[in-house]
């Protein structure tokens, strides 16, 4: 465990040193992944936005509310999930990421996260995460499914700022949540625990 | 001259179609042992909810020469795109005649060569859960798929409890509910052994993905298990042999 607490922050602070895009030049502050190691789901979200560049801290502005509430009325603790995004900084206007900065910055993060996490089900939160991470348009086609493409299974909902203005997407979202919390809290056996 | 470590060959490239179909519902990157016995493969999913056990006996081929244990890893949506390739009624070849390359060809319409470069293959061995099962059932795999799709319409996960004289798979979710009874003069069942009468719980994900990913050649699918245990499924699959599939139990908190 020691060893991947060691690795996880090794990814922190490579994240919060990276110059590999442009997106470096523009930023206050890198926003690496934060959450428990042990967390059975990873959330993946876009990018950060203006509050979560003034603070370093992923998902903290109003979308962030919004997924918190979401979690927690699911019965997920935020403290006990882990969350984080496609692309570690704050893209200008919150513009959505280009494919270089999207493949650079998976490839050099996300990429190592997830393996060293290497959770049950990973959260797709919304299109931009849904195609950076399974090559996957429409999201409306996706959305509320289970995809299974190993070593990972993916689950894929909204993005939450997509539900502020759209009440219906925010019932949708919140059920999905429930859902989430369902599947990872019903699986907890592993043939491991019959051998 | 090339010196054959190993080779085997078929009929048709359906088989292998078959076993990576099945394995890629658990593992892309998969680990096969060959000996003078045939071919296996056991592996499990990230997460160790599923396991497959796939033994492929020497007699199952057409012809099969293996010198000396070898272990091969291949990524198997590499190796499907190649197997994909070729034509039904193709004759396969696949040896390993080095150390990294898996040769793959065909002899058909027109002779065609394939060379797949070798992944790392795993060290360790994957044991196999040590289970004893109470209630068996052994269903045509058309009736496990449509039984399994009843239930998915409402629910993720199936509930299976077994009687003496009757199986019954439950599906609920916060939409609703549904049932679908098993009774020994019904299509599909083959055959009923309730030793214990039995209740477990398993996802439909797992279960739907590998009775579709053996359907196509599948004729009947065995179906083991015990209250709150893994379940077992046994396919006999022609010119395979048998595909072992183990699920762990669901546990609601």
């Amino acid at each position: 465990m020691d060893n991947r607490v060691d690795t996880l922050e090794s990814i922190s602070k490579q994240v919060v040193n990276c110059l590999l895009c442009d997106l470096a030049k523009s930023r206050i502050n890198a926003v690496p992944g934060n959450g428990d190691i042990k967390s059975k789901v990873v959330f993946v979200g876009e990018a950060p936005g203006k509050n979560e560049d003034e603070t370093g801290v992923p998902f903290v502005g109003s979308a962030g509310k919004i997924l918190e509430k979401a979690l927690r009325e699911a019965g997920f603790d935020r403290k006990e999930v882990y969350i984080t995004n496609v692309v570690k900084c704050r893209p200008p206007n919150n513009r959505i990421p280009n494919e270089f900065e999207i493949e650079t910055c998976t490839s050099a993060h996300l990429k190592v996260e997830l393996q060293v996490l290497s959770p049950k089900i990973v959260c797709i939160l919304g299109a931009t995460a849904l195609k950076s991470l399974l090559g996957l348009g429409h999201m409306t086609l996706y959305r509320g499914k289970i995809i299974t493409r190993p070593p990972y299974r993916y689950f894929v909902t909204y993005h939450p700022a997509a539900t502020i203005y759209n009440n219906k997407l925010k019932e949708t979202f919140d059920s999905d949540i429930k859902r989430l919390y369902s599947l990872i809290k019903g699986e907890n056996k592993t043939l491991n625990d019959f051998a | 001259m090339i010196k054959l470590m190993f080779t085997a060959k078929t009929k048709s490239p359906e088989e292998w179609k078959i076993i990576n179909s099945a394995i890629s519902t658990l593992v892309d990157e998969a680990t096969f042992e060959a000996t003078s016995e045939g071919i296996s493969f056991r592996g499990m999913d990230p997460s160790h909810v599923a396991l497959i056990d796939i033994f492929w006996p020497n007699t199952a081929f057409d012809s099969y020469q293996c010198d000396s244990e070898l272990k091969f890893g291949v990524r198997i949506s590499e190796f499907s795109k190649l197997i994909k390739r070729t034509d039904k009624k193709d004759e396969l070849e696949v040896s390993i005649t080095d150390q990294d390359v898996l040769r793959i060809r065909t002899s058909g319409s027109y002779k065609r060569e394939y060379k797949m470069r070798l992944i790392e293959s795993s060290s360790g061995s994957t044991p196999l859960p040590k289970l004893s099962f109470n209630s068996k059932l052994v269903l045509s795999l058309s009736a496990f798929d449509k039984i399994l799709s009843d239930i998915e319409v409402v629910s993720e996960y199936v509930e299976i409890e077994s009687f003496p004289e009757r199986i019954e798979f439950l599906g609920k979710s916060d939409t609703g509910e549904a049932m679908v009874t098993m009774e020994p003069n019904s299509e599909g069942l083959e055959d009923i052994e309730v030793k214990e009468e039995s209740k477990a719980t398993y996802s439909l994900d797992y279960l739907l993905k590998i009775v579709k990913s053996v359907s196509s050649v599948g004729v009947t699918s065995a179906i083991e298990y015990s209250t709150k245990m893994p379940i077992r499924l046994e396919f006999r699959i022609a010119n395979i042999g048998r595909i072992h599939f183990y699920l762990a139990p669901r546990v609601q908190d």
